[in-house]
């Protein structure tokens, strides 16, 4: 009796452990060894060598993408916890019916295609976008404004419209959690509620913020098709580069390489708001 | 360019022939192909397995990777026909997946307009490996209210005058094949080293005009229906034919430097099993009647019926396998960086 409980817990622990392997680990582990090896004349060596992140590192092109696009996703990561902490702290101060459904219509993005989501941005902000129409139509402009679309500040505003409930949702839940007498006991001291805002609310929910950051910075910086759609002829991002490399290329080593380096990126990132977690427990 | 006209073309058709069932009957059995949309439209199907007792199954694949990956898995033994297109058909032939055509048996071949009977892709050390059946190329598309009559160089698309309203396909092979055609380039196909950083120039210089660069057939359309656009690098005739159903005024120019085309052929797999069927098939299709029914369905030029397909095949400059995809990819990427 004993030992089929055994069997069937040990087949459990097989499953729950096997399905991660399977489907995340290996994917990985394969990238990263095709990351080692090379291409010649069209056809793979599996050899090991490190020509790949050489090619990295020397070529001036994927390094000032990869700064670029660094630099593209913090922009956008800092105005996505700016304006996220905004909403939640708002939403958090109002009666609890009010609170949800602040808090869903933030949300109802979200239950909406991704691709959907872009082509509805383009749709705005187009030559013929509703936002020129309006514009013309009210006489403020004759022409279309064709700043709006197809450039590096579409790429971030269209970032902010994606990303946005990925910071207020988990700000939102961390400040929810903060034991309302803490702000009582803040008032009954004398407290002005900027001071509670300050010396409670902040710090406590700063793991929030920590998760929200890094859920804004790993997901813009994944992000290739946005920057395709809306960025124009800026729109050529790191994953783009990556990307590149698994088409007419066919260089699939060096494109696992710059998978590796994008892969390193988002963990040095969660490595970053770890970090950033503790210091901010450890207080 | 090859996986959207297939797309289009797919919903344009609206129907697929899958396995025939039919009583195994008259000749021999079944014959199998692996092709693209439009190449295997059911009413002639069911023609062919009238006249001929044979019965059709037909595979279509989404890009010529795919197709190399399928032969390959079986060494051709799945498939009896393929339909390869010029600038893959070196690699069918090296890597022995199709095999050379018995002339003897493939009568039909004096169908083929004089052109296409000339066509030497598919010949390789004087041994011909497939015969045209469709084409098709990647001209200008542009708006006829400013354009009253066609541009006649593709240098209208570097012109200020047009800054903003101008947009090109993001794809490394066909654009380093515009900058060749650009540049005058004996041959867009065989790149010298040299001639690289030309190209890329010229293309970075074209950047500059740009609106934007579109990914896909139906992007492109798309792109140009939504912003005030007047010039395009196309996918395609059916890019134009598709602005013209949504309403857009727009014509299709092939500009006096030449354009790319694309030329596919009907090759005899290495693993055929049922080579008298394949024939058969050959020998049937390429028929006037049913070319010129292909170009009124799919849009696709025919090999064997010039009737409603365009005058400027003369001009199209046949795509070949480029010399170094790489380092094409390279330097695309160096004119997407905007790093010039």
């Amino acid at each position: 009796m004993d030992d089929r409980r055994d069997l069937w817990r040990m087949g459990w622990a097989a499953f729950c452990l096997g399905l991660p392997f399977l489907f995340v680990l290996a994917p990985i582990g394969t990238f990263i060894l095709y990351s080692f090896w090379h291409n010649e004349s069209g056809a793979l060596v599996r050899e090991f060598t490190l020509e790949n992140y050489r090619a990295f590192f020397a070529d001036p092109v994927f390094r000032s993408i990869y700064l670029q696009t660094v630099a593209l996703c913090l922009g956008a990561t800092i105005v996505n916890l700016v304006a996220g902490y905004g909403i939640a702290l708002f939403a958090s101060r109002r009666p609890p019916r009010l609170r949800f459904a602040l808090i869903l219509m933030f949300m109802l993005p979200l239950f909406t295609s991704y691709i959907i989501k872009v082509y509805a941005v383009r749709g705005i902000l187009g030559h013929r976008g509703v936002l020129n129409e309006l514009l013309i139509a009210s006489g403020l402009i004759s022409e279309p404004i064709t700043a709006f679309i197809f450039s590096q500040s579409a790429i971030f505003l269209t970032f902010i419209v994606l990303y946005l409930p990925f910071a207020i949702l988990p700000i939102y839940l961390s400040i929810e959690r903060i034991p309302e007498n803490l702000g009582t006991a803040s008032a009954d001291l004398g407290g002005s509620q900027m001071d509670e805002i300050r010396h409670i609310i902040l710090p406590l929910s700063l793991p929030g913020v920590v998760v929200a950051a890094l859920f804004n910075f790993v997901m813009t910086f994944g992000d290739f098709v946005t920057p395709t759609m809306v960025g124009g002829t800026e729109g050529f991002t790191f994953g783009r580069i990556v990307f590149s490399q698994f088409g007419v290329a066919l260089n699939w080593p060096l494109g696992a390489a710059l998978a590796v380096i994008l892969l390193a990126t988002s963990v040095l990132a969660v490595g970053v708001a770890g970090l950033a977690m503790r210091w901010s427990t450890a207080r | 360019m090859a996986l959207t006209r297939r797309g289009m073309a797919g919903m344009i058709a609206g129907a697929m022939v899958t396995a025939t069932l039919r009583p195994a009957f008259a000749a021999g059995g079944e014959v199998r192909m692996l092709i693209w949309d439009g190449y295997a439209d059911p009413e002639w199907v069911a023609d062919f397995e009238k006249q001929t007792g044979y019965t059709v199954r037909a595979t279509y694949a989404t890009s010529a990777d795919e197709q190399i990956a399928k032969m390959k898995a079986s060494g051709g033994k799945d498939y009896d026909i393929v339909a390869v297109d010029s600038a893959s058909i070196k690699t069918f032939v090296d890597q022995k997946l199709i095999t050379p055509l018995d002339m003897a048996r493939l009568s039909s071949f004096d169908n083929l307009l004089p052109d296409f009977k000339n066509f030497q892709g598919p010949i390789f050390g004087g041994v011909r490996y497939g015969v045209p059946l469709a084409w098709g190329s990647l001209g200008l598309v542009y708006d006829k209210a400013t354009f009253p009559e066609p541009p006649k160089s593709w240098a209208v698309m570097w012109d200020p005058k047009y800054k903003g309203r101008v947009i090109s396909q993001d794809d490394a092979n066909n654009n380093i094949n515009l900058g060749a055609i650009m540049l005058g380039l004996d041959d867009p196909f065989n790149v010298k080293p040299d001639e690289f950083p030309l190209i890329r120039t010229k293309l970075a210089e074209l950047r500059g005009n740009l609106l934007t660069y579109f990914a896909g057939f139906d992007e492109g359309t798309t792109l140009f229906a939504e912003n005030n656009v007047v010039l395009m690098f196309s996918m395609g005739e059916l890019s134009a034919i598709a602005l013209q159903k949504k309403g857009f005024d727009v014509g299709y120019a092939i500009p006096d430097e030449g354009a790319l085309g694309w030329m596919d052929s009907l090759t005899l797999s290495a693993g055929a099993t049922n080579v008298d069927g394949a024939y058969a098939w050959m020998n049937f299709l390429l028929q006037a009647k049913y070319g010129a029914d292909m170009t009124k369905k799919f849009g696709y030029g025919s090999t064997t019926s010039a009737e409603g397909a365009p005058d400027y095949t003369s001009r199209l400059k046949w795509a070949k396998p480029p010399e170094d995809l790489a380092m094409r990819q390279t330097v695309w990427n160096e004119v997407r960086s905007g790093a010039n």
